[in-house]
């Protein structure tokens, strides 16, 4: 139910569709269920590994943070290239929701894999090639965001932003690569070379995958929104502005 | 002349167990413990990472929220501005 009547002005034309509505209930709703089922899965099926014990079961969570790390990336870097190509406000606001996915995941991983770490390695920290890579996108990425929020609204710092945005993502292969190219010691389970997952373990770390991905794209598509509404209202009150109906504000 | 060292060696591992250590002593004697020996309480970890892994995300969804306030309380201002001028914002 797309509200577009005639006599609205253009800033106030654009409602929430009962189609979209549904869609993002249905999408918080599934993002629960995965969630509850994959706490499941990781306590009461997966098995406690053999030498490390419990504190393996960070694993399940650990993972899917980075690859929503990525995730979120790869959406900061999709936003900014669209906005680059068409200057349209509502990719930079997209790109900006994957920036901040991306640091919010970032410190999960930065912070469980350290407690994990401490068990299985005996140190909380170490200048492994992939934790170094990891705190590198980390930063990348809070850069970003420091640079959105104290660069200003104009078109220049937006490109600018943009254009971190987009080589931010090219730490993502460097991270990914990095145990291979340069060892260290980050366990290499599920990759190429590594020895696998026990069957049992499998289900927990793929439902988590998903109940990840799925608070990814609530957490994108909420922030996403936030944003792109601000900025309709902040048009509205220049429009009014110009128009003479509003006093522009005393800084 | 042998008796001399075997007397010398024999007193310091004597003190510890009978005598209390002398204030001099206690401060030269810091010995770091090997990390490999070390019992980590793996539960204890898990559940701190478990912790974080909600507290960020929900640390998140109350930004969401303060910026939704923010967007709010700007809204509120130009619909105040725009009756003040005698227009109508539109709901």
């Amino acid at each position: 139910m797309s509200a577009t009547t005639p006599d609205r002005p253009p800033h106030l034309s654009r409602q929430p569709s009962n189609a979209s509505t549904i869609a993002f209930v249905a999408t918080v709703l599934l993002t629960t269920a995965l969630f509850v089922l994959s706490i499941y899965q990781i306590f009461f099926v997966a098995p406690i590994e053999a030498v490390m014990g419990i504190v393996q079961k960070i694993f399940y969570f650990h993972v899917p943070s980075a690859y929503v790390m990525y995730l979120g990336a790869i959406v900061c870097f999709g936003g900014s290239a669209w906005y680059l190509a068409t200057k349209n406000g509502k990719a930079d606001a997209i790109a900006q929701a994957g920036g901040e996915i991306a640091v919010a995941f970032g410190l999960i991983v930065i912070t469980t894999g350290p407690l994990w770490a401490r068990k299985a390695w005996g140190t909380y920290w170490t200048w492994d090639p992939r934790l170094t890579t990891s705190l590198l996108a980390l930063l990348i990425y809070v850069a970003y965001l420091v640079l959105r929020a104290f660069g200003g609204e104009g078109e220049a710092e937006r490109k600018f932003a943009a254009a971190l945005g987009i080589l931010g993502v090219a730490d993502l292969p460097i991270i990914h690569w990095s145990v291979r190219k340069w060892s260290g010691q980050h366990p290499t389970v599920i990759s190429k070379g590594g020895g696998g997952l026990d069957p049992r373990m499998v289900p927990a770390l793929l439902i988590s995958l998903a109940a990840f991905t799925a608070l990814a794209v609530v957490l994108v598509w909420v922030r996403a929104r936030g944003e792109i509404l601000a900025r309709r209202l902040q048009a509205a009150r220049d429009a009014a502005i110009e128009a003479g109906l509003v006093q522009e504000e005393q800084q | 002349m042998s008796s001399q060292p075997a007397s010398a060696t024999a007193a310091p591992a004597a003190a510890p167990a009978t005598t209390a250590p002398a204030t001099e002593e206690r401060g030269t004697a810091m010995v770091g413990k090997d990390v490999s020996t070390e019992t980590v309480p793996g539960g204890n970890l898990m559940i701190a990472s478990y912790i974080i892994v909600w507290v960020i995300v929900l640390l998140f969804i109350v930004r969401v929220f303060q910026r939704q306030n923010e967007v709010g309380k700007k809204l509120a201002e130009l619909e105040s501005d725009l009756s003040k001028r005698g227009a109508r914002p539109e709901r």
